[in-house]
């Protein structure tokens, strides 16, 4: 395992703000109330879930915890992904308007024009886990990354990745082909 | 699943993706997970869909009461529809929950609510976030404004469940079978 906690298996968002407690800038420059903020990030949330229902990997997908959309959670056919494991599991986070760690800023944000953070990730059965971030992570420039390890107790390996997609719902189907092929090619 | 198209100049996540949703499907499901209103054309460059088809999809999901649009100095644009949105979300509750089921659901938020304002002595998740200080470490920084974020989606869920049980009756009515 690595430090710090920036690089775990997609379970957490960071959301450290210098200004603790303010609320998301809207596009227009204006101050977004949390409840809009909470409606959006729940709604694209429900959108990947749709998503992934037609992804041919995905076995199903729902709002967790209990259907709540602070994230989703599906099973995967490892199968589709060319790996042989029992089982596979995936977890995505998307966070339209988030609060960044200090030190870090947008203006960091490389390969992509995005200016949300998510995390689609992929772990099987096996031990090994893997996905495409992007969030400030003192391991790789610019966010955008994909990182992967054997097992639980490895350390992450991680490379810069790029994306075309702006759109969650496109950035979840590229996502999930960088994953697929970073799997075929172990 | 690297594999590209013979004789078709796109990614090969843009071929597997048209394979299994119609540009329809592209379209509503771009246009449903917009951050900000965008116009036609950005959908359709998203959506992987030509723009005259993407507008009149667009127009479709406008009468349909998904999506609503604006005009902005860039042109027309299209933004989710904020009564659909929260209305599809009770839907979805519904569709896939009894009654009780809802209710044990509401039952366990409610207990999450009470178990984050004990372990944090707070009220709300704004004064959770407003506890985060320069004398407490990183890694519990990290715990409080990630409980803060879940502890926001948990009040909004209850909004939607709260919303599901009072009017579940209704929410589920058929008509009688025809004899």
């Amino acid at each position: 395992m690595t430090d710090a906690g920036e690089d775990d298996d997609g379970s957490e968002q960071p959301t450290v703000d210098s200004e603790f407690g303010r609320q998301p800038q809207r596009p227009d420059g204006g101050w977004e109330s949390t409840q809009e903020a909470v409606e959006k990030r729940h709604r694209i949330l429900r959108s990947l879930r749709e998503q992934l229902e037609h992804h041919p990997a995905i076995v199903s997908a729902w709002g967790s915890p209990d259907g709540q959309y602070a994230e989703i959670e599906a099973d995967v056919d490892p199968a589709q992904f060319g790996c042989d494991g029992e089982s596979a599991s995936l977890r995505v986070t998307w966070q339209p308007d988030p609060h960044l760690p200090p030190e870090t800023s947008l203006d960091d944000r490389r390969r992509t024009s995005l200016m949300s953070n998510f995390k689609i990730h992929y772990s099987e059965s096996s031990g090994f886990d893997c996905g495409v971030h992007l969030e400030p992570n003192p391991h790789v420039d610019g966010h955008l990354h994909y990182q992967e390890r054997a097992s639980p107790t490895d350390e992450y390996d991680y490379d810069e990745v790029s994306l075309v997609a702006t759109a969650p719902v496109g950035v979840l189907w590229e996502a999930l082909e960088i994953i697929a092929n970073r799997i075929q090619q172990a | 699943m690297a594999d590209s198209r013979d004789g078709e100049d796109e990614p090969a996540y843009v071929s597997r993706w048209k394979d299994a949703t119609t540009g329809f499907d592209r379209v509503r499901s771009v246009s449903s997970s917009l951050s900000e209103p965008r116009t036609a054309g950005w959908i359709a460059d998203e959506a992987h869909v030509s723009e005259p088809t993407t507008r009149n999809h667009l127009e479709r999901l406008v009468d349909l009461g998904v999506l609503v649009t604006d005009e902005s100095a860039r042109g027309k644009t299209y933004y989710p529809d904020p009564v659909y949105t929260r209305l599809t979300a009770i839907q979805e509750l519904v569709a896939e929950n009894s009654e009780v089921d809802l209710t044990q659901q509401a039952t366990a938020i409610h207990a999450d609510i009470e178990s984050w304002k004990a372990a944090y002595d707070v009220e709300s998740p704004r004064s959770l976030r407003a506890s985060v200080t320069d004398d407490i470490s990183v890694e519990d920084a990290q715990q409080r404004l990630h409980i803060a974020a879940d502890w926001e989606s948990a009040q909004y869920q209850l909004s939607l469940l709260r919303d599901a049980i009072e009017h579940y009756e209704t929410y589920t009515a058929r008509p009688p079978a025809s004899a």
